[in-house]
């Protein structure tokens, strides 16, 4: 590092620690950036500054959102009745980029998992709970299909449905648009334990 | 299926080294400590994606390297070549056909089997041994195989610490079901399918055993799960999935207690074993070196013999070191029902233990300080 320039190799520092970004990466970065007009730069920097602090998590689904309520919590149209629990704010991303979910959220912020010392306390169960009032008819449970998000979604289960509420889980299956053949063992087989009468 | 080409580059104490085989019999002869196992390693390597001698990939790369290689051409219907790159300071990649894949999708390009003087150990060692020998096998011909094996031990770790943390704290006794019931479903499909694999690996092996021991043995590969207690004379008649799964659910519950004490899961097929029976006796406590080695070459033998059943081709076979530990009557058995099938990859300090026909048809390669001529 002490081929660089004191501040260049702070920067360098400060990028390596961002995910996906390796030390060659981070430098290459660097001298991108140093590279750029002022003006740029000062826009890139204020844009993470403001990003940071004029993004809060929403008081009632906890996605994050620039006003409190969410746009999706205090939008009329969509269907107060239908909620879908994910982990992360990136699951809702990549649910409305879908378009055909017109309920609303709950982000769990992560999932079960012992070895990380994360128990139903450190997730936002408590206030998913609280949240279930007399109007809302289903929660779809759309944690991740890997251990830690199927015992979330197990845990889930057993803790709402004695409130009678009805309990879904997002379908595993066959990536839509591909050919049989290309699609990998294990999504096929578990695409056929999931089948379902025509 | 055979190894055409195999080409190593900083891999242990290999520089640079391309190496062209021979679709049957392939030796190599060296004194020890020349690089004969590294490079049976190396093929196996691509086989599995990764070593059986070290769970540390950078104890592949050559001292004075910072990134090892291993190309392989592999002939089957069409020929697909699988590379393999370690490197000291980023992960692992691995290349099918020039595309990078996941491990899952670039385990089973190559089928291999091992047999080296540690085989012995399918007998001799821990039970933990003999499912590591099980697992591989059934990984190479079944890709979800290793998908459901590797969730079920994040389970399994999941869970144990769970039942530490319990040990303090009750309270968290009540997240315990939504563990057990990944642990009973994924621990069920594992049993399933080495309840299959095995019981056609115990007639197979039974077979050649027979043919061996010219009808004076009877060799038995006997699977136990976890519930039999390592006891291969128990009786189960049912091993259907809902059958298993009620056992495994009631045993889990009568030992939950145990199990807080004790801060570990104690019933699953991570406590499976697989018992060698010859004559009825137990190989492993009364059987003799002799008699151990045979088995385990018989059943060997079988997985080569279940691969092709399963896959349509024979794997390559590799026997590092053995035939010296092998009496006249079993090299000549071993090497006759290799002999043309299969490409058989053969390390050894001296050719005394093969004769002149044997001899013809094979290549001969030298091995010293990491050359190969």
């Amino acid at each position: 590092m002490s081929r660089y320039p004191k501040p260049m190799a702070r920067l360098i520092e400060e990028l390596t620690r961002l995910p996906g970004i390796g030390p060659k990466t981070a430098q290459r970065l660097s001298f991108f950036l140093i590279g750029l007009p002022r003006s740029d730069v000062h826009s890139i920097a204020e844009a993470i500054v403001e990003a940071k602090e004029r993004t809060r998590l929403c008081s009632q689904c906890f996605h994050l959102t620039e006003e409190d309520p969410c746009p999706i919590c205090s939008d009329p149209k969509r269907d107060h009745t239908f909620l879908c629990v994910v982990e992360q704010p990136r699951d809702v991303i990549a649910l409305e980029r879908t378009r055909s979910f017109n309920g609303i959220y709950h982000v769990l912020h992560g999932a079960i998992s012992p070895l990380e010392g994360v128990g139903p306390e450190e997730l936002k169960i408590k206030e998913l709970v609280a949240r279930l009032g007399p109007d809302v008819k289903e929660v779809l449970l759309a944690t991740d299909p890997n251990v830690e998000g199927e015992a979330t979604a197990m845990y889930l289960a057993r803790l709402l449905k004695p409130i009678g509420v009805r309990v879904t889980r997002m379908a595993h299956g066959m990536p839509v648009g591909s050919d049989l053949e290309y699609v990998d063992e294990v999504t096929l087989s578990k695409a056929l334990e999931g089948r379902r009468e025509l | 299926m055979w190894i055409k080409t195999i080409r190593l580059e900083n891999f242990r104490n290999y520089k640079s080294q391309t190496v062209e085989l021979n679709p049957g019999l392939n030796i190599f002869v060296g004194n020890n400590a020349q690089g004969k196992t590294n490079l049976l390693e190396a093929m196996y390597v691509l086989a599995l994606s990764k070593s059986y001698r070290t769970t540390r990939d950078v104890e592949l790369i050559h001292h004075n390297a910072s990134t090892a290689k291993v190309y392989g051409r592999i002939q089957r219907l069409a020929d697909v070549d699988l590379d393999l790159n370690v490197s000291r300071t980023s992960p692992k990649k691995l290349l099918v056909n020039n595309k990078t894949v996941t491990a899952n999708s670039f385990v089973g390009n190559l089928h291999a089997v091992l047999f080296t003087p540690d085989s012995l150990q399918l007998v001799k060692g821990s039970p933990g041994d003999r499912r590591r020998f099980l697992d591989i096998q059934i990984c190479q011909i079944d890709p979800v195989y290793r998908n459901t094996l590797l969730k079920y031990e994040r389970v399994v770790r999941q869970r144990n610490r769970l039942l530490k943390e319990a040990f303090e704290n009750r309270r968290i006794l009540s997240q315990l079901p939504v563990w057990n019931r990944q642990l009973i479903e994924l621990g069920t499909k594992i049993m399933v399918r080495r309840y299959r694999v095995l019981s056609r690996l115990n007639e197979l092996s039974n077979r050649m055993h027979r043919n061996i021991s010219n009808s004076v043995e009877d060799l038995n590969v006997v699977y136990c799960p976890f519930f039999t207690k390592g006891d291969p004379y128990h009786n189960y008649d049912d091993f259907s999935p809902s059958f298993l799964e009620n056992l495994f659910f009631e045993e889990l519950n009568s030992i939950q207690r145990e199990e807080m004490l004790r801060g570990h899961t104690m019933v699953g097929p991570h406590r499976d074993d697989v018992c060698f029976l010859i004559n009825d006796v137990d190989t492993k406590t009364f059987g003799s070196q002799g008699q151990q080695r045979t088995a385990v070459l018989s059943y060997m033998l079988a997985e080569m013999e279940l691969m092709r059943e399963e896959t349509g081709e024979y794997p390559v076979v590799m026997l590092d070191d053995v035939m010296s530990e092998l009496d006249h009557t079993r090299r000549r058995f071993l090497l006759s029902i290799l002999n043309s099938k299969v490409q058989t990859i053969i390390t050894t300090t001296n050719m005394g233990s093969f004769d002149g026909t044997t001899l013809k048809s094979a290549s001969i390669f030298q091995i010293q300080s990491g050359e190969i001529h």
